[in-house]
């Protein structure tokens, strides 16, 4: 099985060259292994990390699979850098156990892990140059000098940095640096890479830049990949599947799309993207629910609930799913209100809305070059039923 | 307006003025030493009458004066690498680790820069006689330990705490172990710390008079208690002339500390400004 596998995908993969055998190495050397040469996949089960009273993360389980780039996003304190830490093996879970491959490795010290990682300040080695940077886990796991030299030239070559080699760190710019450094989780050919808010230190036109290579790399090489980020543009455009937590929990998991158009709850719909949020009461459900806002608004949405009518709901609908319009629409379901504030932002018009039952709405409108309407204006505000998804409950924690 | 102006200009030469008089009381004694060294009386005479080598050619020649500099030399090694090797070590652990008493622990390691050196001294003299050392060398060996030992943990210690330590967790992670990475990485950084407290012991030792005094003998005779004898029974020309052998030592070892200093510094200034 393991055979086929790396042999499958050998001309598919980068070439970076392969291990020498590996039969009688040493047990205190990281662990080359031939199931290891494509990314592994992870599983996390019921992990948690106390400090004290303190619970940094409580009954964390998530399966990644082999090859899947997975973002950790959430805002600071979320626990997510933890649960990153404990993977890559610098912080013992209190209780729980975390897989890679099929190898149970929560004790195993981070040496031994042979996981990459790459951090938000680089964490190059300022007295060796860009060649020795990268060269150095291959130092560690006593490949020999022609190897070594093979391997990062091709490693320096997918960063597209063959001629900084002899360059110290301090040398670069940020953006070089961090491909250094990315060279360096790489050459080993890591199942699994671990990256730390990687672009968090660069500004955003060279982020955008490096988004698309860490992309174009990790296809290339086919390594697991989980992202830390707190910047949900970052997350939503580069992964997979993200993991969006809050205080030490997994909040919801899921892929762009799902988390984007179908989140599960408040915090999840409020911090991948905003959404206006109408506390109100379910009047009728079935295909097309019914619902009464506080104000008075009626709404009808398409959106699935188990709640029983009579019972109280959130109902959520993006900004941009908010027609505005000066005239009322054809079939009458306009809801009509003045505009309370109206802001220019490039690529989209901002309006914020007060329909005349008191209810205030947001409301985004792609500019293709309509007048921005003026504050004050009467206008109308309208959505498709199923523009409107209903949260439970429960969902508003 | 001018008058303001007037007034700094005061201020700036009264100042250079001020610098300039410390600096000569602190070289005036080198300028009476060096001189009278060369002079070819048999007494400690300034300004000498005529020059001459002799106390060097008689320093050099003399068996006693070579035992107490080959002594002072043995020992000054000795006690780098000790002090220096230890020092690392307490920078390491009170640095990297929390722990109930560390402390008390940094305040008894540096008690030696606080406690008077006599008081140091009577004390270790009491010990060393308790455990029959006297006149052993490496009862001065230690005893010089204990004092220089607080300077090289100081100096590792701020080197230590400088270093971000996410480079080490950097090196683990890339599969290299705990001790691996520390002597890869971190040691390396911190290095010109290293060699400044080695170079800083070494001065030290050669220095030491007050514990010297105490605890060597007869047959552990150090130049520096060599030097003291010297002035208290014999003030001839030698001691001039061993005294400016000392002071050009002292000088090239803090050119050389100072001159590696700005070498290593330099590298990665140069770097960062590319």
């Amino acid at each position: 099985m393991a055979e086929s596998l790396s042999s499958r995908r050998s001309t598919e993969k980068l070439s970076l060259g392969r291990f020498p055998q590996t039969n009688n190495r040493s047990a205190t050397k990281p662990e080359v292994s031939a199931v290891h040469r494509v990314g592994a996949s992870i599983a996390l089960s019921n992990v948690v990390k106390r400090y004290g009273t303190f619970t940094a993360v409580s009954r964390l389980s998530l399966a990644i699979e082999a090859g899947e780039f997975v973002s950790f996003l959430g805002p600071s304190g979320s626990g997510k850098t933890t649960s990153l830490l404990m993977v890559a093996g610098f912080i013992i879970p209190t209780e729980g156990a975390i897989l890679l491959g099929n190898q149970d490795i929560t004790r195993l010290p981070p040496h031994r892990r042979n996981i990459g990682m790459v951090y938000q300040n680089y964490a190059l080695f300022p007295h060796m140059t860009v060649f020795k940077n990268v060269a150095f886990p291959l130092r560690m796991r006593r490949l020999g000098k022609e190897a070594i030299r093979a391997r990062v030239r091709q490693a320096l070559e997918l960063v597209q940095l063959q001629d900084m080699a002899d360059r110290y760190p301090l040398q670069l710019s940020g953006g070089q640096q961090q491909r250094v450094a990315l060279a360096r989780a790489l050459v080993f050919e890591p199942p699994l890479l671990l990256m730390d808010e990687p672009l968090g230190a660069l500004d955003k036109k060279l982020r955008e830049e490096l988004q698309g290579e860490i992309k174009r790399i990790q296809r290339k090489i086919r390594s697991t990949v989980i992202y830390v980020t707190h910047d949900q543009d970052e997350a939503l455009s580069m992964s997979d599947r993200v993991v969006v937590m809050k205080d030490g929990q997994i909040e919801q998991v899921g892929s762009p799309k799902e988390l984007y158009e179908t989140p599960r709850t408040r915090f999840v719909a409020g911090f991948l993207g905003s959404a206006n949020f109408l506390d109100a009461t379910l009047v009728s459900t079935g295909d097309i629910s019914v619902a009464r806002t506080e104000h008075g608004t009626v709404v009808k949405t398409s959106g699935r609930t188990q709640a029983c009518v009579g019972s109280r709901v959130t109902l959520a609908v993006r900004p941009e799913r908010v027609a505005v319009t000066l005239t009322q629409v054809p079939d009458n379901t306009g809801y009509q209100g003045r505009v309370v504030d109206a802001n220019y932002f490039g690529t989209t018009q901002r309006y914020e809305i007060r329909l005349d039952n008191g209810e205030i709405l947001l409301a985004n409108r792609t500019n293709i070059g309509d007048p921005l309407i003026e504050p004050s204006s009467t206008v109308f505000a309208s959505w498709r039923p199923e523009d409107v998804w209903i949260i439970p409950a429960a969902g508003n924690g | 307006m001018k008058w303001s102006r007037d007034i700094f200009t005061l201020l700036r030469w009264g100042t250079w003025f001020y610098v300039a008089c410390v600096l000569l009381f602190l070289i005036t004694p080198l300028l009476v030493v060096i001189p009278a060294a060369f002079s070819d009386s048999t007494l400690l005479q300034f300004p000498p009458e005529h020059w001459s080598t002799r106390w060097f050619e008689k320093y050099l020649s003399s068996p006693d004066w070579m035992v107490a500099t080959w002594n002072s030399f043995k020992v000054a090694v000795a006690v780098s690498i000790l002090a220096t090797s230890l020092g690392l070590t307490s920078a390491i652990v009170l640095v990297r680790f929390r722990f109930i008493g560390r402390n008390a622990l940094r305040a008894v390691i540096l008690a030696p820069l606080i406690v008077p050196v006599i008081v140091t001294a009577v004390a270790i003299y009491y010990f060393i006689l308790q455990i029959g050392w006297a006149g052993n060398l490496w009862a001065l060996i230690l005893s010089h330990t204990v004092v220089t030992y607080p300077y090289a943990t100081v100096v590792i210690s701020s080197a230590l705490a400088e270093f971000d330590q996410r480079l080490e967790d950097a090196a683990v992670g890339l599969g290299a172990s705990r001790v691996r990475a520390f002597f890869e990485v971190s040691l390396p950084i911190i290095r010109p710390a290293v060699i400044v407290s080695f170079l800083f012991a070494f001065l030290l030792s050669l220095d030491e008079v007050v514990i010297t005094i105490f605890v060597s003998g007869p047959e552990t005779m150090t130049l520096s208690r060599r030097l003291w004898d010297g002035v208290r029974f014999e003030l001839e020309p030698t001691i001039a002339a061993v005294s400016t052998c000392l002071i050009v030592t002292s000088s090239v070892i803090v050119l050389a500390a100072e001159l590696l200093r700005h070498f290593l510094m330099g590298r990665v200034k140069v770097s960062a400004r590319r």
